[in-house]
Parts: structure tokens; sequence; C-alpha cells
């Protein structure tokens, strides 16, 4: 019976054990991916702070040439201060959408003018902001992968328990709008 | 006792294992596969474009279109290893056929991430993407380089250097001046191909080696029979030496692509290798047709 008695308090401690390692190690891998998620939204953030920055600059440039053009400023500088405020993911989103939708618009309008196309600094504002915009596109794509996996990880079981345990919730996507899905072109 | 301890734990494991296998495993196994696939035929996951594989030996000027001669081939890769010996920005040049219906921007970021321009700390890495049947042209710059060299200025260089040599058919000149430009604006001055270090040698100072390479395996053969037949490495010092029953690798062949590695031997301490560097999709893009 003393036998049988260590027998099962062994195999019991090892199953403890057992558990417990899987435990810690699903849980700080969830750790890391919610991470990696922090990490890809503080780069997305970034980017759109970067253009949130462009912005005035190229409005004052197109200004310059195109002063009498006030709906479209008037939709940036609606679009700018909503950025600003947003502060969840999805807010985010629509704000950017809002500001993709008023950035195209402006560079319909600069079609019309050929002299500020000609302009140099005109030109470098482009520039930057084709990139900027290519470095949103970039970001919002990591972090929607960064998201999904983390997504992925924490509803599948076993890792659902221990994110249960941890109160671990599904995080969002940065989802583009069906007609804004095309970031402004910016070519010349 | 311990050992019986172990024997029950190892009988009780296979019992465990064994109705896992017949009964419960298939299933699981089942779920597992249709999660991994979704997972990789997920949304974001499933749009990345096919890149050509790092080219080994690594090299900095990749021309997988056949758009240059290799003398062009060789005299830019030379001009980019001695940018990244001045400064250890590793500037890569690649040219491809097309990029398979996907944008030059998914293109280029995707290409850059998966040949790891630049060393990992820095992310200096810079990439100079050039779609032949599109037309198009992209730099994309690492995240170490987006301040030096801002977007800007790469546009400038895409619109000034670049696409007038393109549309006038001589890419070659094109690709040289946006390097001297480039390379001005890191390091203070342009990059000339590394006269002393690199093959493009003087008749002169070829007969001159070729000569001394004979003198030597003489030499050597004569004063130890048993070496004749040992293999060295070809660059081992300055000197080239090469057993005499061997053709000499001199050929003045240049570059036959990225996987055809025959012939060419390679000018001594060329390009070290990608290092990991990341792109976030910075730079700038144009084209010429």
């Amino acid at each position: 019976m003393k036998k049988s008695g260590n027998v099962t308090l062994i195999v019991v401690l090892a199953i403890v054990a057992v558990l417990g390692i899987g435990f810690v190690s699903v849980s700080n891998s969830i750790v890391r991916a919610e991470e990696e998620v922090n990490a890809s939204w503080a780069e997305v953030q970034n980017q759109l702070q970067r253009r949130y920055d462009l912005i005035p600059n190229l409005v004052e440039t197109v200004k310059g040439y195109a002063a009498h053009e006030e709906e479209v400023f008037t939709a940036i500088a609606d679009a700018r201060a909503k950025l600003g405020g947003a502060q969840s993911v999805t807010e985010t989103a629509e704000a950017v959408n809002a500001m993709e939708g008023a950035l195209s618009r402006l560079l319909v309008v600069v079609e019309n003018y050929p002299e500020l196309k000609a302009d140099a600094s005109f030109r470098d504002l482009t520039y930057e902001l084709a990139g900027t915009e290519n470095r949103i596109a970039v970001a919002r794509q990591r972090y929607n992968t960064s998201v999904q996996s983390y997504n992925v990880k924490i509803r599948t079981f076993p890792n659902s328990i221990v994110a249960g345990m941890r109160g671990a919730v599904p995080k969002d996507m940065f989802e583009a709008q069906a007609g804004a899905l095309v970031a402004p072109e910016v070519k010349f | 006792m311990q050992m019986t301890t172990l024997r029950r734990l190892t009988a009780c494991n296979n019992r465990f294992g064994r109705s896992m296998n017949t009964s419960q495993v298939r299933p699981w196994a089942a779920i597992v596969c249709v999660f991994a696939m979704i997972l990789a035929c997920s949304i974001p996951v499933c749009g990345q474009p096919k890149v050509p594989a790092k080219p080994v030996p690594p090299r900095l000027m990749n021309d997988l279109a056949g758009m240059l001669t290799s003398s062009e081939v060789d005299d830019i890769e030379e001009r980019l290893v001695a940018l990244n010996r001045a400064n250890g920005v590793q500037f890569a040049v690649v040219i491809v056929p097309d990029m398979g219906g996907y944008s030059i921007e998914e293109y280029s970021v995707e290409l850059f991430q998966k040949w790891g321009i630049g060393e990992a700390k820095e992310d200096n890495g810079l990439l100079l993407l050039i779609a032949e049947d599109e037309g198009r042209l992209k730099f994309e710059t690492g995240y170490g380089l987006e301040g030096d060299l801002p977007d800007s200025f790469l546009g400038r260089v895409i619109d000034e250097n670049l696409v007038p040599h393109f549309v006038e058919g001589d890419p070659a000149a094109g690709i040289v001046e946006a390097i001297n430009t480039i390379a001005l604006r890191l390091t203070g001055e342009e990059m000339e191909p590394a006269e002393e270090e690199s093959k493009g040698l003087s008749p002169d100072a070829l007969a001159a080696i070729v000569f001394f390479a004979i003198v030597i395996a003489f030499v050597i053969a004569k004063s130890s029979a048993r070496k004749n037949r040992s293999k060295r490495p070809p660059r081992s010092g300055g000197g080239v030496y090469r057993p005499p029953s061997t053709p000499r690798p001199f050929s003045g062949g240049g570059w036959k692509g990225p996987s055809g590695g025959s012939g060419g031997s390679s000018s001594g301490g060329g390009f070290g290798g990608f290092g990991g560097g990341k792109s976030g999709g910075g730079g700038a893009s144009g084209g010429w047709k």
C-alpha cells in the first residue's frame, strides 16, 4: 500500500510540474505575441504621425498655387483633427480612411496646376508623402499579421485556457474601408 | 523501487500512446492540418509575392533579367563593394524580369526582408529594385538609412539619374550615376571600382602574376613531390596559385547569373553577405515606360 501511495504521489507531482511548465511557457508565448502586436501598432502610429506632420507643409505648398480650393483644405483639416483625437484602433482606422479620401481629392486638384507640379518643394513633398503612404501600408499589414497570429494563439486550445485565466481578449485588426482600400496614389 | 516506478510510468506512457494512436490522433491531426492551412493562407499572408532566393555566393549587383552586360555588372558590383567598404552600407541592385503581377512596393519590401539587406543591428541596407517588363524602379531604404537618404532625395535620384538613362537605353550608366550620387551623399565622394584589389588588372600586372605563379608552381613542384596534387585554396594570398595541371581561372569571364556559378572567380575580398537588415516600405519609386 505504501509503495503504490508513493507512486501516486510521484505521478501527481510529475503531472503538476508538467502542467506548471506548460502554463508558464504558454503564458510567456502569449505575452510575446502581445508585445509584438504592441510594437507593430507603435510603428503604425509612428508612420501615421509622420504623415500627420507632413500634411501642413503639403497644404501650404498647394495653397501657394491653388488658394481657392477651400473645400479640399477644409476636408483635410477636419480629417487631420479627427486623426489627432482618435483613441482606439477602430477610431484611428476611420480617421485614416477619411484622411486618405481627402488626400486623394487634393491630389486630383493638383492635376489642374502644372506650375505646382513643377515646383521643386512640392515634388519633394509628394515623394515624402508617397514614401510615407507606403510605410503606412507596410506597417498596417505587419500589424494585421501580428494581430492575427496573436488572436489565433489565444483562441486555440490549450492556449485558450491560459488566455482565459490571464483575461487576454482578441485584438482589432486595422481595417481599411472598402472604398479606401487603396492608399491615395501619389504619382506625377 | 525506483526501477518499478520507472517501469510503471513507461508502461502507462505506452498505453496512453497506443490509445492515442488508434482513435484520437487522427482527428486531431486533421484539425491541426486545417488550422495550419488556414494560417498559411490567411488574407494578409496569402498575398506575398514570390521573390528570387538570396544569391550564393552573396552579391550586391544581381541582374536576374540579363539587362546588363557582364562587364557592366562587374563594374557596378565593384562600386557597390567599394561603398560597402567605405561606410558599411549594403546597397543591393536587383534587376528582375517581371514581378508576377505584384506592385513594386509589395515586391521590394518582400525581397528586402527575404534577403535581409543591411546589417541587422544598423539596418543600413538599401535596395534598388528594377523590374524590366513593367518598367518600374524602386529604392527601398532600411530603417537605419531613412535619415541619411530621405524619400525626396531618392525620388530625385530616380527622376534625374536613373530614368533619363533608362529611357535612352543605357541602364548601366543610370545605375552608376545613381550609385555615385548616393555615395557622394553618404561618404562625401564618388565610388570608383577598386583598381588594385579587383580582377580588372592591367595586362602587364596579369602577365607578372602568371609568371610568378608558374615560377612558384615549379619551385613547389620540385621541392616536394608529395604536395604536387594537394589542393590549396586558390586565393590564399596576394598571388594566385593553382596546380600546373589545371587551367588558369583568369579567363576574364564575368558573372554568369546567380545560380550558374561556373567560371569567373571573383576578385579577392568581395562582398561578405547580407546581414539581416529590415525595411518598412520607405524610399521612392518611379518608372521609365
